[in-house]
């Protein structure tokens, strides 16, 4: 795996928690589509333990422009000011 | 065991994840009908009652306005094998907002009154079966419109308190009511705790996810201590918990207790505890010290208020405190799951945790101020107007209701669905509705026939392919607009015969008569593209098995020996009767 496609070790802990997946992987490719259920409902659940995480908050806009798991990386690590 | 709320919605689900199983006699179903979109709420009382060694059947009744949604429940109930246990409503403040921000200005005073009316008429059709309804009382609120309002009558804040006023009076004179104080809990969180303006944006979901397990767990101890599972007894400890201090080395002179500087916090608590021995909790004493020293300590010991009169029973030795409590629960005659055990001591909290895990041991945080408010915030001594006497000749009503209720709730819902004033409109797929109808149908789970998700490019495709037949709904009513909630996709062959492609439908509008409106629609669009015929094949999934029967009730005839595949002869078709009228746009 590339370090462009790495996801943080952190963000690949809480997907794993809250979709209860022990084993998943993930990449920045990734996409709602691509992992089994990650719905809407899942979908609001990482974001909030994300945020408990990085200790930051989501607009609405920002969440509705999230496109693949890279973009979600990204927005985090812009609003962390952590690399994310 | 360990009591208070988990932090996070996440938390509670890892800490449920790792109880066993319940038993299954032990199950209790509860009816959910709630104006926030259910799903969290179901996961978070599920789990918190699982987490309490509780196994509670949850059961999600989305709905835009409760007294719909609790008809709605008891119209399909009848047919439905299993009646709830309890039924749990939740009015969310932001929908009731938009209902009445919907009423004409002139009308906004007569609010509240109008809605206890309409929640009232509700229950009336659970009146006679014995169930008893949870009601939740509403978030604070502030509209910004004139100020806090308090002295207009119009204002928004002003009828929440003639609703929940009139919800008190209700629960004096309805018997099967009790009223679940949300409107308490919100205020002690605070609103940046409770409400996340995204989610009920996203999801109409009115709660924020973390505060999910706060509110399931207040939720848990109300109904389950009014289903008998009642704490009795206070056994607490002595030094540092009752008074400051330590007795055995500062002395009867030395301890802090009385009404000024950190003597306060104790004498708070203390007069806590005797407001609690009032209303009939004991109060027992268990403390690690010399007996005659404590008795002696307790009537002189200056500005000590709780007395040894005011102890139950008591016992003072150097025994593990776990032994004691059991010492005490048999001299009681009373079982350890009825006990409270209060300690400064994380040691001591931890071996009963170990030794007695049926106790309620919550933590008795530092400093000492802030111990009365953490366990004034966890609501262990919950008392409700039920009793169990109540609960059984309840029970005894419920054979007979059976058999007037249902039928009474049918006729009510009708004529609760025709005073909503349905309104629906039908289009064909247009670039204004397209977005809405890709997001409905990667939404929709519950009632999808086939499930078949769209992409943007191939509905964008499908704008220009006159063969698509596209029947797409709106709906509104009094209190508001739903948008684009049905959608029917069909594809017409050349010999006349429509092939059902995709229909799926927002589970908001269940039990409006949306689905045969959508019928009928859907059959005039039909004929009018040249189509004899139609067929659906029904592609089952793990959810949405809400419609596998659904044709028939709309007019369907099986075709051939499949159960999934359905056929409609357009000729043969009578338009179903709804509440629903229809505008031509």
């Amino acid at each position: 795996m590339s370090d462009a496609d790495s996801i943080p070790p952190t963000v690949l802990a809480t997907f794993r928690a809250v979709l209860d997946q022990p084993d998943l992987e993930l990449t920045r490719a990734t996409t709602a589509n691509d992992v089994e259920g990650w719905d809407s409902l899942s979908h609001i659940q990482i974001l909030v333990a994300l945020e408990r995480e990085f200790g930051v908050r989501f607009t609405a806009a920002e969440i509705a422009d999230l496109k693949d798991l890279g973009s979600l990386c990204d927005v985090l690590a812009a609003k962390s000011g952590k690399s994310a | 065991m360990n009591t208070g709320p988990l932090e996070s919605f996440q938390a509670l689900r890892t800490a449920a994840a790792r109880m066993p199983e319940p038993a299954e006699s032990t199950a209790v179903t509860i009816g959910l009908v709630s104006e926030s979109s259910p799903p969290f709420l179901v996961t978070a009382l599920e789990a918190e009652a699982r987490r309490r060694g509780f196994h509670w059947r949850v059961r999600g009744e989305a709905t835009e306005e409760v007294s719909g949604g609790l008809l709605a429940l008891r119209g399909v109930e009848d047919e439905a094998a299993e009646r709830p246990d309890y039924i749990i409503v939740i009015p969310a403040v932001e929908a009731l907002f938009e209902q009445f921000l919907a009423l004409p200005a002139t009308e906004r005073a007569r609010f509240g009154r109008e809605r206890a009316e309409a929640w009232r008429l509700a229950r009336r059709a659970w009146a006679d079966t014995g169930v008893t309804l949870w009601w939740a009382t509403c978030v604070p609120f502030v509209d910004g419109l004139h100020g806090f309002g308090l002295g207009i009558a119009h204002s928004f804040r002003r009828q929440m308190l003639e609703l929940h006023d009139s919800l008190l009076q209700a629960a004096t004179d309805e018997t099967n009511l009790r009223l679940f104080d949300l409107e308490s809990l919100a205020a002690w969180h605070g609103r940046e705790t409770v409400f996340d303006p995204r989610w009920w944006q996203e999801g109409r979901l009115a709660f924020a996810l973390d505060f999910l397990p706060v509110l399931a767990f207040h939720l848990v101890n109300s109904i389950e201590e009014a289903a008998g599972r009642v704490r009795k007894v206070v056994a607490c400890d002595l030094d540092d918990t009752l008074w400051g201090g330590i007795l055995a080395e500062d002395g009867c002179d030395g301890l802090e207790i009385g009404p000024s500087g950190t003597g306060a916090s104790f004498l708070g608590l203390q007069r806590w505890l005797l407001a609690l021995r009032d209303r009939g909790v004991l109060l027992a004493l268990c403390s690690k010290n010399d007996e005659a020293a404590v008795l002696e300590a307790l009537e002189s010991v200056p500005g000590n208020l709780l007395r040894l009169h005011h102890f139950a029973a008591w016992r003072i030795n150097y025994a593990p405190k776990s032994e004691n409590l059991r010492a005490i629960a048999a001299e009681l005659k009373l079982g350890l799951d009825s006990f409270v055990f209060l300690d400064d001591q994380p040691f001591e909290r931890a071996e009963v945790r170990e030794r007695c895990p049926e106790v309620t041991v919550p933590e008795l945080p530092m400093p000492p101020e802030e111990r009365l408010p953490h366990l004034q915030s966890l609501n262990l001594f919950v008392q409700s107007a039920s009793s169990l006497a109540d609960a059984a000749r309840a029970r005894q009503y419920t054979e007979e209701a059976e058999r007037r209720g249902a039928q009474s709730a049918h006729a009510d819902y009708a004529s609760y669905l025709a005073s909503l004033d349905l309104q629906a409109t039908v289009e064909a797929l247009t670039k204004a509705n397209l977005d809405r109808v890709l997001q409905l149908s990667l939404r929709s789970n519950q009632f999808n026939f086939r499930t078949h998700r769209y992409t943007r490019d191939e509905l964008t495709a499908a704008l220009e392919d006159s063969r698509r037949v596209w029947t797409i709904l709106t709906l509104r009513d009094r209190f508001g607009d739903y948008g684009l909630v049905a959608v029917v996709e069909a594809r017409l062959d050349d010999g006349g015969v429509a092939e059902i492609r995709n229909w799926f439908m927002s589970c908001r509008v269940l039990q409006r008569g949306m689905e045969a409106c959508t019928q009928n629609c859907l059959v005039e669009r039909l004929r009018a593209a040249g189509a004899r015929s139609v067929r659906l094949a029904f592609l089952p999934t793990a959810k949405n098995g809400l419609v596998a029967e659904l044709p028939g009730v709309l007019g369907w005839q099986r075709d051939g020996a499949d159960p999934a595949i359905w056929r409609l002869t357009l000729d043969e078709f009578n338009p179903l009767s709804t509440p629903i009228e229809v505008i031509k746009p």
